[in-house]
């Protein structure tokens, strides 16, 4: 039996939700800025997302800012910046222990929503510039953050290859920005571009767990009513097939094992009925380890340790990835692709089909279990317009038949097949 | 059966312990607010355990590197099929890992509970191994190892155990080597399974949304008891010195990584042990963490940034301090370290800043009972070292700042040894 979040505005393009639930010992806030993702704004946007977590005007340095977040018993606050669809989402968030756990009355949930309002609202800037001092600190480890994320190679695969997929389109661009805009992001730029998310994001705050929302609810109301804002109405996002030749872009690394990607594309938008036909497809192929890509290409031809698919319904993209020995790349291609058309086929059972189903529907059922899962959720229905609950997503999962699998793998469409590599002896 | 109620006042919280006859070790927390739940059942076994011998062996044996974590593995499969597939069918999320000391396999479901849980119960008491599932393993489990060869994150700590420790297998990879995996047959992986996966030396662990007494009748019944074995493992003689100063490694990475540590000899009893590590948490975090001077100053001066982390590293038979991250300059990093190390045992460390510390601390481990799938993992891993969960939280309530000096009295500045993976120039 699931709760249902509470949403109303309490600003101009500002909604507040709020999910009261008496198994959490913790409050958990966020507040999710709301953006359109473009080339201009990408790179300060994500540095200003970094400002933003380490000091605000309350707690002017680093070591200041842990110290409150320390006398709230260990609460943890940040911020992330992710890419939904079109749009980019920056989250700002501060989770604390419940008011009922601290050892002397300390109002922690009050004391959370002031702490998490002085981030986003009164962060380090004076003089139409943020100090110039950690800005330059924070401008250098986006720097090594971009140059780093050639780190860990699975990772960088599946990234490259929805880049260059979606290459030219929002989507597409670098979920951290680009190394050529840094030298441009000056005090005064950062500032600029705080001010512009403020004034124009759509802004939806959530507050999950066992306290009462009139403490938060009354800080945001407050802060925002002195501020002016133009909330942009949210961007839509393109979803499409490219219709073009296949891509097949290779990178060579010093790597023992390479990265092969297959990024696939649809033209099913995430308020279709079919997108719940494309994560049955997606659990068939490439979810559960009773999935097709875990049975036939680990198990069964003992080709790689992992081989798995995932399913972005707010961008229309499958993508499938594998490490694999460089000998076994030709063959790893194969088998995988072997999958996919036996996917469009309908070559699968009708016990494939159950216990993807059943997958699903857990997963679904797992999403209560975190305040963060469950804000992260709702978000995702705040941004598509709809209110669903897990359960109804659920049910409408029992309902995909054989015939809408099949009819979603027939608006599916190989875009790319990305390799990395090691490089030529 | 022995069947005690631990009651924490503090948390007011309770969970149900069982000594079954078989020497197993059930462990049963209800939360009925939550959707889910998770069971664990583990054995004492992990990758230091390479040289053993049970009463039917005249001396000790070798076994080759990464048979823990082969057998783990193994373990899924059975005569009819794989143990995924039992899963898939209540729709469980099934799992296991193999670490230095443990081998855990767990599922965490929403429905289906009782049937998951014979299942679980059912394949890890029932070893299956032949030469032909053995081979197949070898190529999926020898693409797992490249898998982490090219992960520099991994290969880092591997450097650091190995500049710490001579001969205490905690210095040996987990999964071992291609050349390691090669030599297991089924006759190794039954006779590691005889000795270590034995009622006795087991312990199973259960939190979320269940029925207690249905659950425990269900164990009950689905237990194989056999005669308790008694294990021994070799002993080796590890000296305090370092088996060496410094490790570096050239891997493709943009900034360099670098892990620096020393190694501390365990206290002998599991509360010792676990007050050992407490004491030494909050000292690396008074020395080292985001509220302190250094790292302020190493922020400033752009040697840190936010992946700098610290942590005890300790399991059966092992304990280190590690510290780590990325730096353009790592040796000045650890040298400061060293610097306000021998400052601290000087001048002492400051009791707000300790009391401080210790809330966080306690704080952070009761929003860790927040969830399901984390109570479950923390009950396991209290109970395997030796004391209940609710006896360590009552155990951090105890530290004090003495404790904490004499910890830090108990430190040499030149007993660190630092490991680092560099770009390839």
């Amino acid at each position: 039996m699931s709760e249902i979040p509470v949403r109303m505005p309490i600003g101009d393009g500002v909604h507040f939700s709020h999910l009261k639930m008496g198994r959490f010992k913790v409050n958990y806030l966020a507040a999710n800025l709301v953006l359109p993702l473009t080339r201009e704004t990408i790179t300060e946007t994500v540095l200003v997302a970094m400002m933003l977590e380490k000091s605000t005007k309350d707690y002017p340095t680093y070591q200041l800012f842990s110290k409150k977040l320390g006398r709230m018993y260990g609460a943890s606050a940040g911020s992330t910046v992710q890419k939904i669809g079109d749009r980019l989402i920056v989250t700002l968030n501060i989770s604390a222990l419940d008011d009922s756990f601290a050892l002397a009355g300390e109002a922690l949930l009050d004391q959370s929503a002031e702490v998490l309002c002085s981030m986003l609202l009164n962060p380090m800037v004076e003089g139409g510039a943020f100090d110039a001092t950690t800005l330059a600190l924070q401008r250098l480890a986006l720097q090594d953050a971009i140059e780093a994320e050639i780190n860990e190679k699975r990772r960088y695969a599946i990234g490259k290859t929805v880049q260059l997929m979606l290459a030219g389109e929002p989507g597409g661009l670098s979920r951290l920005g680009y190394l050529e805009d840094l030298e441009t992001l000056t005090p005064e730029r950062a500032a600029k571009a705080w001010e512009r998310m403020l004034r124009t994001a759509q802004i939806e705050i959530f507050q999950v767990g066992m306290g009462e929302k009139d403490a938060a609810v009354r800080r945001f109301e407050r802060a925002f009513a002195g501020i002016q804002r133009q909330p942009l109405p949210p961007a839509e996002t393109v979803i499409r097939r490219r219709g073009g030749e296949l891509r097949r872009p290779v990178e060579h690394f010093e790597v023992a094992q390479s990265k092969l990607c297959l990024g696939l594309r649809t033209d099913i938008r995430p308020e279709e009925p079919a997108v719940n036909a494309m994560r049955m497809l997606n659990a068939v192929l490439g979810g559960p380890p009773t999935s097709k890509l875990f049975q036939k290409v680990r198990e069964e031809m003992g080709l790689c340790y992992y081989s798995a698919s995932q399913y972005n319904r707010t961008k229309g993209i499958l993508l499938i990835d594998c490490g694999v020995a460089h000998e076994d790349i030709a063959a790893a291609e194969k088998a995988i692709l072997q999958q996919v058309d036996d996917l469009r086929a309908g070559a699968f059972t009708d016990e494939e089909m159950e216990y993807a189903r059943l997958s699903l529907q857990n997963d679904f059922h797992s999403l209560g279990e975190s305040p963060y899962s469950l804000a992260g959720y709702y978000l995702g229905q705040a941004l598509q317009g709809t209110a669903r609950t897990p359960e109804e997503e659920c049910a409408a999962i029992s309902a995909v038949g054989r015939e809408d699998i099949a009819a979603a793998a027939a608006r599916l469409e190989l875009d790319t097949i990305y390799l990395l590599t090691a490089k030529e002896a | 059966m022995e069947k005690q109620i631990l009651e924490s006042k503090r948390l007011g919280e309770r969970y149900i312990r069982v000594a079954h006859p078989s020497g197993l070790t059930i462990l049963l927390y209800p939360m009925p607010e939550f959707s889910t739940v998770q069971a664990m059942f583990a054995a004492n076994y992990g990758s230091v355990d390479n040289c053993f011998k049970t009463p039917d062996d005249p001396d000790f044996v070798q076994v080759p590197d990464g048979i823990a974590h082969f057998l783990e593995h193994k373990l899924f499969e059975s005569e009819d099929g794989d143990a995924f597939t039992l899963f898939a069918a209540t729709g469980a999320d099934a799992n296991a890992y193999t670490s230095f000391d443990k081998t855990c396999y767990y599922f965490s479901c929403s429905d289906k509970f009782e049937e998951s849980l014979s299942a679980l119960l059912g394949f890890v008491q029932t070893p299956y191994f032949t030469q032909e599932t053995v081979e197949k393993e070898q190529g999926i489990i020898g693409q797992e190892i490249r898998m982490y060869d090219d992960s520099p994150s991994w290969q880092v700590m591997v450097g650091l155990l190995q500049c710490l420790y001579h001969r205490n297998p905690v210095r040996v990879d987990i999964a071992g080597t291609a050349e390691s995996i090669a030599q297991i047959d089924a006759a190794l992986l039954h006779r590691c399974y005889r000795a270590f996966y034995n009622l006795s030396n087991m312990t199973l662990a259960i939190a979320g949304n269940f029925d207690p007494d249905r659950t425990l009748e269900l164990i009950e019944s689905s237990l194989k008891p056999g005669k308790p074995a008694k294990v021994a493992c070799a002993p080796y003689d590890e000296p305090d010195s370092l088996a060496s100063k410094r490790a570096e490694r050239r891997m493709e990475v943009s900034l360099p990584l670098f892990y620096f540590g020393c190694k501390l000899r365990p206290e002998e009893n599991a509360a010792g042990f676990l007050r050992q590590q407490y004491e030494l948490e909050i000292l690396l975090d008074l020395l080292g963490g985001s509220t302190s001077d250094f790292y302020e100053e190493m922020v400033r001066e752009g040697l840190l940034n936010n992946g700098f982390s610290s942590e005890v590293f300790a399991g059966r038979g092992f304990l280190s301090l590690i510290c780590g991250g990325e730096s353009r300059d790592p040796d000045r990093v650890m040298n400061r370290f060293l610097e306000v190390l021998a400052a601290a045992q000087q001048n002492g460390l400051s009791e707000e800043d300790f009391l401080s510390c210790k809330n966080a601390f306690y704080g952070r481990m009761v929003r860790a009972l927040n969830n399901v799938d984390n109570t479950a993992s923390a009950l396991l891993g209290s109970e395997m070292s030796g004391l209940g969960l609710f006896d360590s939280v009552e155990l951090l309530a105890d530290v004090t700042l003495e404790g904490v000096t004499a910890r830090l009295a108990g430190l040499s500045t030149d007993s660190f040894a630092l490991s680092l993976v560099l770009s390839q120039g």
